[in-house]
């Protein structure tokens, strides 16, 4: 797809390029905020899996530049519109003035990943591996300059810690969710040794087969535990994030790298919720089933981005003369790169025999 | 698995593969089935995980008893399965024979498992303390070593043994060094290769002896081979390391053999760290290791289009006697391709050899290669088949399908006795031969046609008059004899032959026709054309007990018409009578391309021709009659040629005279179906296949296949256009040379491949296939994610089949398929649409399918039943674009059949039909289909919001006002109204559709939904979510007003999005009804719901629901749901289709309704 038919078809895709963001997912962490108010009072935030540092740049406009986002960076003005012609609710208009500047005071900010990441202002970017042990240290150095080795957790712990990570698919269903939870539960180990109590989690899931087990585990760490799906994230995409609020370890809990958590090595004991029919103030009559046996928990969902903005399913008219931008940054080399300027050199297939 | 629920069928990727001997043991989700190999029987099939995939088979052992012991695992979930033949006594085992099979306990690992190695040795020797027969080691995902024993009740008990460094893995491979120690090789997500060592038992240590740096992606594919001598005299001794990655690359590393080796940094014995990527190790060490493993990188390739999943030896153990071996990777492009490495003076060497491509679409994900002297290969793939052939690693047997031989012009000759030859008037040829002089230079002489007469002989004619026989006889021997000499077809001849007679056909430049009789070895004159004959087609036309009747037509050079010619060849006296000729009133410059007769009477004859235009002709002529103008159907492929036709007759129909089958360089192959009286040839069949644009002809066997034969790029390729299979392919360097084909038909009318001669560089060859180039033990489907189903709700009119399945997935293909209860297959492949397919659906007659994808693609589909092809289908129309340059999606759309005489098998049909786009348009048109010609009218037009819709259903179509249902990724559900919109007028206005009334139901994407009409005003709407959650809306339509609509929401009805539905009223009175509901989801759970409706509760009570089943499917993201069409007795079975992205469609049911 070239760029301009992506334009069309993907309105996060332009609106990252002419608001200057690394990658489209900014938009989803900006509309988490919008629904979760995650960066309330936050100064300390971990980044984990941040290449190519679209989250990275997000918190640094907000948290040290002090720059506000709002609707009106994601709104479609045309829906909003079309929404009051049916009578359906929309959001307040937001006022038009440019908010000033808030920078906050003390903000640490630490950027982990294996791959190669352009420095942000005032970001501390580690290269290293999230599942290791050894990255636990080189962390908590960079959180805080007299961090004492000989104390495992951190001295000044941390407000918030973020994972965008995934891996590349491959097409076998089963793998990919496995690799994607271990990426999950990677960063979940990572944030138990760095979060304060009381502290947010959010990370990218995939919703598919076993999900539950996974929600009920975050349940044991977490009081509030949310999934979302902000509109910037495509429909088509079984990608979706936990919010994890509320960070209350259990008693004893001893969060360490060495001995990580894994699936089911904590009990999921929850009290589960019986069914309850209630009657919601719109008038939809609400039926929760209650809750799941054998240690599976469904998560409530909660959508985020308003229903004004953009959709990144609908395709888009764009103005006959409007300039095609370039991406902000061009991606990152692929591993097969070599491979096709190779296969291009060979003139097509390698200069291979062809197949019988 | 819920009582409730039941999987009766499945399709879905095939993950793992294990030969053993004559069985191949397969798994796609929890299936397990056990195929025999030579007949592709499928002998036995068991769920054998209650709700996950198999990802590996291992063979264990095989006990005397005849009981095969196997270990299967997938995810973390570990399992014995003992096979159990059940053989008739004093009988040899063969596949009617049964087979049982004995399910161990599962048992859950500590992790994913990523490789599995069976020790060959006993349990006993490795210090282990338990009594199994044997036992295996795995590793997991997080790089832990752990063994596996058999207990006494088939439970599995793990140990943990070692662990590698920690870091994720993407593959593994494993093997017993000893039988109490183990070699490992780990490949990470980041490319790097970890080979460790480690003793058998629990606690004991890994050794860390290499880092193997190089690969610029994940490691996907590890494969350690057995020890080799690298040196005759056996002391240089090593393992290779086969590796592949998603860096395209097949690698080949050398291990050599020494237990003190330790990679740099891991001297003082694995502390369990993996330091590179975490930046603690040295640059000195860093440098150390990429030295090290640039040094034992001996070799590396490409080869694969895309990422490569795995790479296998073939016959590792050649090595010691040739210095070279074989190698199999398979890959995301579907290919399995073979390599080889060897040795030369200038170091290892890997060389691509073969290429296969037998699967659809994308990923073969299994394979399993035995070690017999030419190895069977067996590959499954995303497209759920399973598909397997040999491949020749020696010269001991004769191969099946291999390039016979080749001549030179020299060669020939002399294999024929005549090089060098001065006269050849000693043949003792028929009088009317002129003796004559050999060629003065053989050299300069050049082959010029050849016609196969049978499997084993050819007829050629060269450039200077020579006639000669190719024959092979049954030991193999094959041999040149000379014919004739024959002045008139020296410097130009043509010939043709039948396939089912020893008879061939050649003429020359002054208008002789010769037939040559391989029975008598005989070559005469039968007839005299008045001038240089341009094209010969024969065809038998009929047989009798004695006399077999042949139909020619010659056409002439210059201003000449063509000539149809009866022969009859009487088989006793073996006498070829001319028994009439006719000139065909032709315009000299049309280009005749291709011929078959139609229906013949007692003395009345009939004759198709087809042309280079495209046109096919119909000529009769009989008695004393002369010949008729010619019926002419038009464009049959475009502007193309035609260069195929077949004729099958109607037999005993009232309507219909027959069918014409025709192949052309269009691509396509079409049936045109010509009715017996009236003129109106009805165009019932024409799809595209996958060969590309250069058929060259077609062949229907015995058993009433189609088969198809041309070239596709360098390659001629054989064809099965009725199995969707190649069987056979010949890198033939191009299109433009002379070449011949005749296929292999076996006694019971089979057809099993072929002989194809062509020229190639003054080289003449015949390459040769006994067996089709690759065997299916299981068919498969889309190669890609299917993304809409649809099951025709009657079966179709004349036809065999039960209701036909329309499955249309991403790869642009829309499948139709039968379903006899226990399996899917395929009967046409639609190939029209450039974008994947977004929804389909079909007219209430079954009749029509209607198709949308992106790119405002909406095709309109006509089927009908026709011999050979089974189900013809005519792409018979295309709903016009908003604009050329849209790139909108269809998302999904509504069609109700307003025709008049509803039902009607072959009337017109009218359909009103609304669509909804990813732009929050809404367009509805009128279609009208009149004598396979359709005609949109614009109707209504109307835009939601922004945001894409995703959903479009009618609650009622009727004369007044007509009530459309919407859905789009905002959650909302919409209802619109349109008036007079099914009056037919002539010319109608555009109007807009009236907006009746929104509400939400959920907080995103409505990803399915179904209706349920209840009674005149009351309909129950089913909609699913990617919030989770399902809803239900009663919906009442007021004669005047806005209709009312209430909702009921079920949030967390599934731990992921809803993405398919489906509804059915079970029971109802006046105002009580019992409905039942299936939703699916992207958490492979597929729940039954009960509902009950009392319309007389006017509050939040007045809808119930209930969960009745919860069940697991291997189908990942399920994409839709369709419902069978139900019976009219016996026990209320329900079935329901899924379709999901890779895999093809499960079954539930039965579902007992009260």
């Amino acid at each position: 797809m070239g760029k301009s038919s992506k334009d069309k078809r993907d309105a996060y895709y332009r609106l990252a390029k002419e608001q200057g963001w690394r990658a489209r997912s900014a938009f989803k962490l900006l509309q988490l905020d919008e629904e979760f108010n995650l960066f309330e009072g936050v100064t300390r935030v971990v980044d984990l899996c941040a290449a190519p540092g679209s989250w990275s740049q997000v918190l640094s406009r907000i948290l040290i530049k002090g720059e506000s986002f709002g609707r009106s960076a994601w709104e479609d003005r045309f829906a909003r519109d079309r929404m009051a012609a049916f009578g359906l609710p929309s959001p307040p208009e937001e006022p038009a003035e440019t908010p000033q500047l808030k920078p906050r005071k003390d903000v640490k900010i630490v950027s982990i990943d294996l791959q190669p990441m352009s420095p942000l202002e005032g970001i501390t970017t580690l290269k290293a591996d999230i599942t290791h042990p050894s990255t636990i240290p080189l962390l908590l150095k960079a959180l805080d300059e007299d961090y004492d080795p000989s104390s495992p957790s951190a001295a000044q712990p941390v407000d918030l810690v973020i994972s965008d990570g995934a891996p590349d698919v491959t097409g076998l269903h089963d793998l990919d969710i496995y690799v994607q939870s271990q990426l999950l539960w990677a960063a979940l180990n990572l944030a138990l040794c760095v979060l304060k109590p009381g502290g947010k989690f959010v990370a990218k899931i995939f919703r598919a087969n076993e999900v539950d087990l996974l929600y009920a585990q975050l349940r044991v760490m977490f009081a509030r535990v949310h999934v979302s799906k902000p509109r910037s994230s495509r429909a088509s995409s079984i990608e979706a994030f936990v919010v994890c609020e509320g960070f209350q370890p259990p008693p004893g809990f001893k969060a360490s790298l060495e001995n990580p958590l894994g699936p089911k090595s904590v009990p999921a004991k929850l009290e589960p919720q019986a069914p309850l029919r209630t009657v919601r103030e719109d008038g939809v009559t609400v039926l929760d089933l209650g809750d799941e046996e054998d240690g599976r928990w469904i998560a409530p969902f909660l959508a985020c981005g308003d229903l004004s903005a953009f959709d990144s399913d609908a395709t888009y008219q764009l103005p006959k003369d409007r300039v095609t931008l370039d991406p902000v940054q061009p991606p990152t080399a692929p591993p097969y790169r070599r491979a096709l300027e190779m296969r291009k050199a060979a003139g097509g297939a390698y200069g291979k025999t062809k197949g019988v | 698995m819920s009582s409730f629920l039941q999987i009766i069928s499945s399709r879905t990727p095939v993950t793992a593969l294990c030969l053993l001997d004559d069985l191949v043991v397969s798994a796609d989700g929890p299936f397990l089935r056990i195929y025999h190999y030579e007949t592709g029987q499928l002998l036995f099939w068991t769920n054998a995980f209650d709700d996950q995939t198999i990802h590996g088979i291992a063979h264990v052992a095989k006990l005397a008893s005849g009981h095969v012991h196997l270990l299967i695992w997938g995810r973390s979930m570990l399992r014995l399965v003992i096979l159990v033949p059940i053989s008739k006594a004093n009988t040899v085992p063969g596949p009617q024979d049964g087979l049982k099979i004995f399910l161990g306990q599962s048992t859950k690992a500590p992790g994913w498992i990523l490789a599995l190695a069976v020790n060959a040795g006993s349990g006993q020797s490795s210090g282990m303390n338990c009594d199994c027969t044997a036992h295996a080691a795995f590793l997991t995902a997080q790089n832990v070593l752990y063994t596996a024993c058999p207990t006494d009740r088939a439970a599995l008990l793990v140990h943990e043994v070692a662990a590698g460094p920690r870091c994720i893995l993407y593959s593994a491979n494993l093997i017993w060094d000893s039988s109490f120690s183990l070699l490992v090789a780990a490949g990470t997500a980041f490319g790097d290769i970890i080979v460790w060592s480690t003793a058998a038992s629990p606690g004991s240590t890994a050794c860390v002896h290499y880092i193997l740096t190089g690969h610029e992606g994940s490691i996907f594919g590890l494969q350690i081979s057995e020890r080799l001598p690298l040196d005759m005299e056996g002391q240089k001794i090593a393992r290779f390391l086969a590796s592949c990655s998603d860096d395209r690359t097949i690698r080949i590393w050398l291990l050599r053999e020494d237990p003190g080796l330790r990679a740099p940094g891991y001297e003082e014995g694995a502390s369990g760290q993996y330091l590179e990527q975490t930046g603690f190790l040295s640059k000195n060490e860093k440098r150390k290791i990429d030295d090290l493993s640039s040094s034992l990188c001996v070799a590396s390739a490409m080869g694969h289009a895309s990422r490569i999943w795995g790479v296998r030896y073939i016959n590792a153990a050649s090595w010691l006697k040739t210095q070279s071996m074989k190698l199999l990777s398979i890959g995301e492009d579907a290919t399995s391709q073979v390599w080889e490495l060897d040795e030369k003076e200038n170091g290892f060497a890997l060389h691509h050899r073969a290429s296969f491509a037998h699967h659809f679409g994308k990923n073969i994900w299994s394979v399993a290669v035995d070690s017999a002297a030419n190895p069977r290969i067996v590959t499954g793939g995303a497209d759920g088949a399973i598909t397997a052939r040999r491949l020749q690693t020696d010269q001991v047997e004769a191969p099946l399908s291999t390039l016979l031989a080749t001549w030179s012009m020299e060669s020939m000759l002399e294999s024929a006795d005549l090089f060098c030859q001065q006269t050849l008037n000693s043949f003792g040829k028929p009088a009317h031969f002129a003796a004559v002089s050999a060629p003065k230079n053989c050299k300069a002489d050049f082959f010029r046609s050849y016609i196969f007469i049978q499997e084993t002989a050819l007829l050629m004619t060269t450039n200077e008059g020579l006639v000669l026989l190719f024959q092979e006889d049954e030991t193999g021997f094959r041999r040149w004899s000379h014919i004739a000499t024959l002045s008139d077809i020296a410097g130009y001849s043509v010939a043709a032959g039948v396939p089912q007679k020893p008879l061939a056909f050649l003429a020359g430049a002054e208008g002789a026709v010769y037939v040559f009789d391989m029975k008598g070895r005989t070559m005469m004159p039968v007839f005299r054309v008045g001038g240089k004959v341009a094209g010969l087609f024969v065809e038998l036309v009929k047989t009798t007990e004695d006399v077999d009747t042949y139909g020619l037509v010659a056409t002439l050079m210059g201003n000449s018409p063509p000539q149809h010619i009866i022969l009859a060849h009487h088989r006793l006296s073996e006498d070829i009578l001319v028994v009439r000729r006719v000139v065909l009133p032709l315009e000299p410059s049309v280009m005749v391309t291709s011929m078959t007769h139609g229906p013949t009477g007692r003395d009345q004859w009939s004759v198709f021709l087809g042309l280079r235009n495209g046109d096919a002709l119909m000529f009769s002529h009989g008695g004393s009659e002369g010949v008729t103008q010619p019926y002419t159907i038009p464009r049959v492929h475009r502007g193309e040629t035609i260069t195929g036709l077949r004729w099958l007759s109607g037999k005993d129909s009232q309507d219909v005279l027959g069918w014409l089958v025709s192949v052309g360089r269009d691509g396509a192959c079409a049936v045109n179906q010509i009715p017996q009286s009236g003129s109106n040839v009805l165009l019932v069949h024409k799809l595209t296949l996958s060969l590309g644009s250069n058929l060259e002809g077609l062949y229907i066997s015995p058993k009433n296949e189609l088969f198809v034969y041309g070239f596709h790029g360098t390659r001629f390729i054989f064809h099965n256009a009725s199995l969707h299979r190649s069987i056979m392919t010949v890198e033939s360097g191009g299109v433009h040379r002379v070449w011949t084909f005749k296929p292999n038909v076996t006694t019971d009318g089979g057809i099993t491949g072929g002989r194809f001669a062509w020229t190639k560089a003054s080289q003449f060859m015949i390459y040769t296939s006994q067996e089709a180039n690759h065997r299916v033990i299981q068919p498969g489907g889309h190669g890609r994610e299917i993304k809409a189903c649809a099951i025709a709700p009657v079966v179709l009119s004349g036809s065999k089949l039960g209701p036909l399945i329309a499955t249309g997935a991403e790869d642009t293909d829309i499948r139709l398929s039968s379903y006899d209860g226990t399996t899917f297959r395929c009967v046409s492949i639609l190939r029209k649409h450039v974008t994947g397919i977004q929804s389909l659906k079909w007219s209430s007659d079954g009749r029509f399918l209607f198709s949308s994808g992106g790119f405002e693609e909406f095709f309109v589909w006509r089927l009908r039943s026709v011999p050979s092809v089974e189900v013809g289908v005519v792409r018979e129309s295309a709903c016009p674009m908003s604009n050329e340059k849209s790139d909108l999606r269809i998302t999904s759309f509504a069609v109700e059949d307003i025709s008049e005489s509803k039902g009607k098998q072959d009337g017109d049909a009218m359909f009103l039909i609304t669509m909804v786009y990813s732009n929050s348009t809404i367009r509805t048109f009128t279609y009208i289909s009149s004598n396979s010609k359709g005609t949109w009218t614009l109707r209504a037009t109307h835009r939601y919001t922004s945001a894409c819709l995703t959903q479009c259903s009618y609650l009622s179509v009727d004369a007044g006002t007509s009530i459309l249902l919407t859905a789009a990724t905002d959650g909302h559900i919409s209802l619109w109204s349109m008036s007079g919109i099914t009056e037919l007028k002539a010319s109608p206005d555009v109007t807009e559709i009236e907006w009746l009334g929104t509400i939400r139901v959920h907080q995103s994407s409505v990803k399915a939904m179904s209706v349920v009409r209840l009674n005149r005003d009351n309909h129950l709407i089913l909609s699913g979510g990617d919030d989770n959650a399902l809803g239900l809306t009663h919906c009442v339509l007021h004669k005047t007003g806005s209709p009312g609509m209430s909702v009921l929401l079920i949030p967390r009805a599934h731990a992921a999005a809803i993405t398919a539905t489906a509804l059915w009223l079970g029971v109802s009175s006046q105002m009580k009804f019992g409905l039942y509901a299936v939703s699916g989801s992207n958490d492979q759970r597929v729940r039954v719901w009960g509902i009950s409706m009392d319309l007389e509760r006017s509050d939040e009570h007045g809808v119930v629901l209930r969960k009745l089943g919860n069940g697991y499917t291997a189908v990942a993201d399920v994409s839709s749901m369709a419902l069978f069409p139900s019976c009219d007795s016996g026990p209320r079975r329900v079935e329901v289709l899924l379709s999901a992205p890779l895999s093809e469609s499960v079954i539930f049911g039965p579902w007992l309704l009260a």
